[in-house]
C-alpha cells in the first residue's frame, strides 16, 4: 500500500475505547506506512553525455522502484517526494575511463546544490565513480531532487549504465 | 524490485536496444498531453538510440529542440537542430591559506 501519510501517533488515555476503527487508524495505518515508507531507486539503462566543465543534470528512465510516484517522464531529471520529510539521498555518477581531471557528483534540491563530492580520475582503463550521500528535507509537494554531474577532463565523457544510479528513502518526518 | 526494460532505439524502423540517450524539449502536442501538475520549467523527453544511430557525444551533452530529428536525421552523427547552450561550471577547488590550511572557499 502506498500513498499513506506518515502516522501521527495517538497518546492513549485510560478512558479511551480501542475500537477496531481506532486501532486501525492508530496502529494498522501507521505500521503500514512505517513498513513501506516512500522509496525510489533510479538507475540509468543507457549512457548519457557529460560535457567538460558543464553543469549536467543526470536523466533517468522510469525507475524500478518508486512507491509514491515521485518520477515523471516529462521531467526525467527529477524525483519529487510526495510526502514531507527527510529523505536519505544517495547517488553514484560513473564516468567512462579517461585519465585527465576530476569527476563530481552533487545532490541538488530545487536547482541548488546541497552536497557534492569530487574524486580524481581512476585512469584510462577503469570507470571513475563519484558517490554522494546526504539527507535532504522535502516538503512533499513542490521540492524536487536532482543529481548533478560535472567533470573537467577536457572532453565529453559518457556515463556508465547501472552504476550511475540514485536512491531516496524516507527516514524522518 | 524489477529491472527497468531497456528502451529501443527511437530511429524509425530500428528495433535495436538503446545504448545511449540524450534530451530534447517536448513538442506542443506532448506538452498539451502532460497533466498540469506534472508540467515543470525543465520538461524534457529522453531520446534513445542504438550505437549506429547515435548522435555525437559532444552534441548529446546538450538539450535539443522540440523539433530535433535526433536518430532520424539523415546527417548522423549530426542531428540538424541548434541545441541549447551548455551551462558552464567548475569542479570545486580548495584554497590554500598561508598557514597551510586547505579550505573550501
Amino acid at each position: 500500500m502506498s500513498g499513506l501519510a506518515p502516522p501521527s501517533p495517538y497518546q492513549w488515555s485510560v478512558a479511551d475505547v480501542a475500537t477496531a476503527a481506532v486501532l486501525n487508524a492508530q496502529l494498522y495505518t501507521g505500521l503500514t506506512f512505517l513498513l513501506g515508507p516512500p522509496i525510489a531507486i533510479y538507475a540509468q539503462t543507457s549512457a548519457q553525455a557529460v560535457a567538460s566543465t558543464t553543469a549536467t543534470a543526470i536523466t533517468w528512465p522510469t525507475p524500478s522502484v518508486d512507491t509514491y510516484g515521485g518520477y515523471s517522464a516529462g521531467s526525467p531529471t527529477r524525483y519529487t517526494p510526495q510526502q514531507a520529510g527527510y529523505y536519505l539521498t544517495m547517488a553514484t555518477v560513473a564516468y567512462a575511463p579517461n585519465a585527465t581531471g576530476g569527476r563530481g557528483a552533487a545532490i541538488n534540491k530545487n536547482g541548488s546544490t546541497l552536497a557534492q563530492s569530487t574524486v580524481g580520475s581512476a585512469g584510462s582503463v577503469y570507470a571513475t565513480n563519484a558517490p554522494i550521500v546526504f539527507p535532504v528535507y522535502c516538503n512533499g509537494t513542490t521540492d524536487y531532487l536532482e543529481i548533478g554531474a560535472a567533470q573537467n577532463s577536457g572532453v565529453s565523457l559518457n556515463t556508465q549504465i547501472t552504476v550511475t544510479n540514485f536512491a531516496a528513502f524516507f527516514i524522518h518526518v | 524490485m524489477t529491472t527497468p526494460a531497456t528502451p529501443s532505439c527511437d530511429r524509425t524502423g530500428c528495433t535495436a536496444g538503446a545504448v545511449v540517450h540524450w534530451s530534447r524539449r517536448p513538442t506542443a502536442e506532448e506538452l498539451a498531453a502532460t497533466p498540469a501538475e506534472q508540467q515543470t520549467s525543465d520538461m524534457r523527453r529522453l531520446v534513445h538510440a542504438c550505437g549506429p544511430h547515435a548522435i555525437g557525444l559532444d552534441l548529446a551533452a546538450h538539450v535539443h529542440s522540440s523539433t530535433c530529428a535526433g536518430p532520424n536525421a539523415g546527417t548522423l552523427p549530426q542531428c540538424g537542430c541548434t541545441p541549447e547552450p551548455l551551462t558552464p561550471t567548475q569542479l570545486p577547488t580548495l584554497a590554500t591559506l598561508t598557514t597551510g590550511w586547505q579550505i573550501t572557499p
